[in-house]
């Protein structure tokens, strides 16, 4: 293991920390820890001192995530080889700080919800007319290529060098070439997909403003993934060191905490500020939010809405289109993977 | 519909009202159709994406949608939403405009009557009443 991975095994969780100690930042500001509380409550001392608790745990969740870490990582301790300890490190560190972000969530949302409003019923909107694709995504429209140059101009330059030689000296096969810069294409496609979401969920005070910055999140995170996958679609060609070396291994670590760090930057510069007043609430009743995390609910007409925790859009699960979407989603990646399979033997 | 900011008009509902929710959108809108925050041309949002923004029933809002169509204040389109008309004040005989006024009399005296014997004060209806009739005189 060299210096780099030794370091991103630390950096990783440290990210990931970061991301879920922002959450509540990130959060429309009309709910509190996934609940419709009265305005004024997540200034109180009260509300002041929940949100400090599942700072704490947080904190906690990343400090017993680098301890473990740590452990895995470091020779004189761990009997694990040093390439396997990475990833090893790495799931060990997700699932702890996860799981850790988690539980104080539940905690913080069942002390929230005794406080929880019960004048659910009054419901104001503003009669907008109906949005444009343009209305919700990021301008300039020409952004929307960014993330796919550099994967392009990967497959650019693998297909200007000519048949790659494998180590016996016969050229690779057209997928072994060509796999990892054509699914980072799609995965960047279906990211893409994920835009005009904005155009079917339920029309919130600061829609558009909203929207878009979580368009916008997206954008810069699929630049991030567009640089990664361009970067070790290469690999092909400079051989194992262009991944696992040292150079090699600092752009991808750097890459993976910028996509991390996106979300960070928007919310320290103020781009997802509390759109929508307590008051108003989000027009889905608590008890509808299974956990605070799953909604469930048919009789609300919304497929799409956004989530009352963190940043980005859910599934209403009481509607019967919700499950065809989410079998559908599975058949295909199923799909995918079998077709991939088939393609590499 | 021009780029000039305006401000977006509103709809407001209760579902615990005793009103159905279905007379609330219909006199909501008509409120902003007839004092102007909504004007001929302006698009509303379909009746699919209203519901959906409302948290009510589709065919609430589209039976609402339907009530102010066949008043000549909507044009209904299937997926580009709805759009205001340049609806004319229908024209009334004199027997008809007198019945009408006599309608009206008679619901304000119900309605008064309804909310002095639920409890409401009687200078408290004055002044809502009041209200209504010179919001901006209110307002100062």
């Amino acid at each position: 293991m060299t210096l780099w991975m030794f370091g991103s095994a630390y950096l990783v969780p440290l990210a990931i920390g970061g991301l879920m100690l922002a959450m509540p930042g990130l959060s429309r500001g009309s709910t509190f820890f996934a609940v419709t509380v009265p305005a004024g409550f997540a200034e109180s001392d009260l509300g002041q001192a929940i949100r400090r608790r599942y700072l704490a745990g947080v904190i906690a969740a990343t400090l017993i995530a680098l301890a473990a870490v740590s452990i895995i990582v470091t020779p004189i301790t761990g009997g694990l080889a040093p390439e396997p300890a990475m990833t090893v490190a790495h799931t060990v560190a997700v699932l702890i700080i996860t799981f850790g972000a988690l539980g104080t969530f539940l905690h913080c949302r069942g002390r929230a919800l005794a406080f929880r409003r019960s004048d659910q019923a009054r419901r104001a909107i503003e009669l907008l007319p109906p949005d444009r694709l343009v209305d919700v995504v990021p301008r300039p429209l020409g952004l929307h290529l960014l993330p796919y140059l550099p994967v392009l101009g990967a497959i650019a330059w693998l297909a200007a060098r000519g048949p790659i030689p494998a180590p016996d000296g016969a050229p690779i096969g057209f997928a072994a070439t060509y796999g990892a810069p054509l699914s980072m294409l799609g995965t960047l496609v279906l990211m893409h997909l994920v835009m005009p979401m904005a155009l079917l969920i339920r029309r919130l005070p600061g829609h558009r403003s909203r929207v878009r910055a979580i368009n916008r999140m997206l954008l810069w995170m699929m630049v991030c993934c567009g640089l990664l996958g361009g970067w070790i679609s290469l690999g092909v060609l400079y051989g194992e060191r262009w991944i696992t070396g040292g150079p090699g291994a600092t752009v991808q670590i750097l890459l993976i905490l910028g996509l991390l760090a996106v979300p960070l930057v928007m919310r320290w510069r103020g781009r997802f500020d509390r759109p929508g007043h307590p008051d108003e609430g989000d027009r889905s009743p608590d008890a509808a939010w299974k956990l605070g995390m799953v909604y469930f609910n048919p009789d609300d007409p919304a497929l799409w809405l956004e989530k009352r925790f963190g940043v980005g859009y859910t599934l209403n699960f009481g509607r019967p289109m919700a499950w065809v979407i989410v079998l559908g989603l599975l058949g295909a990646s199923v799909l995918m993977i079998a077709v991939a399979v088939v393609a590499v033997r | 519909m021009s780029d000039v900011q305006k401000a977006a008009p509103r709809l407001e509902i209760d579902l615990q009202s005793d009103v159905p929710v279905v007379h609330q959108i219909t006199r909501g809108l008509r409120r902003c159709l007839l004092d102007g925050a909504l004007a001929p041309g302006d698009l509303l949002p379909s009746s699919r994406a209203l519901a959906r923004d409302l948290g009510v029933h589709f065919n609430t809002v589209a039976q609402a949608y339907r009530e102010l169509e066949a008043e000549g204040w909507l044009a209904l389109k299937r997926r580009a939403g709805s759009v205001v008309l340049d609806r004319r004040r229908p024209r009334l005989s004199n027997a008809e405009q007198a019945r009408l006024g006599d309608e009206y009399e008679s619901a304000l005296r119900d309605l008064r009557a309804d909310y002095e014997a639920r409890g409401l004060a009687r200078a408290a209806l004055d002044q809502r009443t009041r209200r209504v009739l010179d919001p901006e005189g209110d307002a100062s």
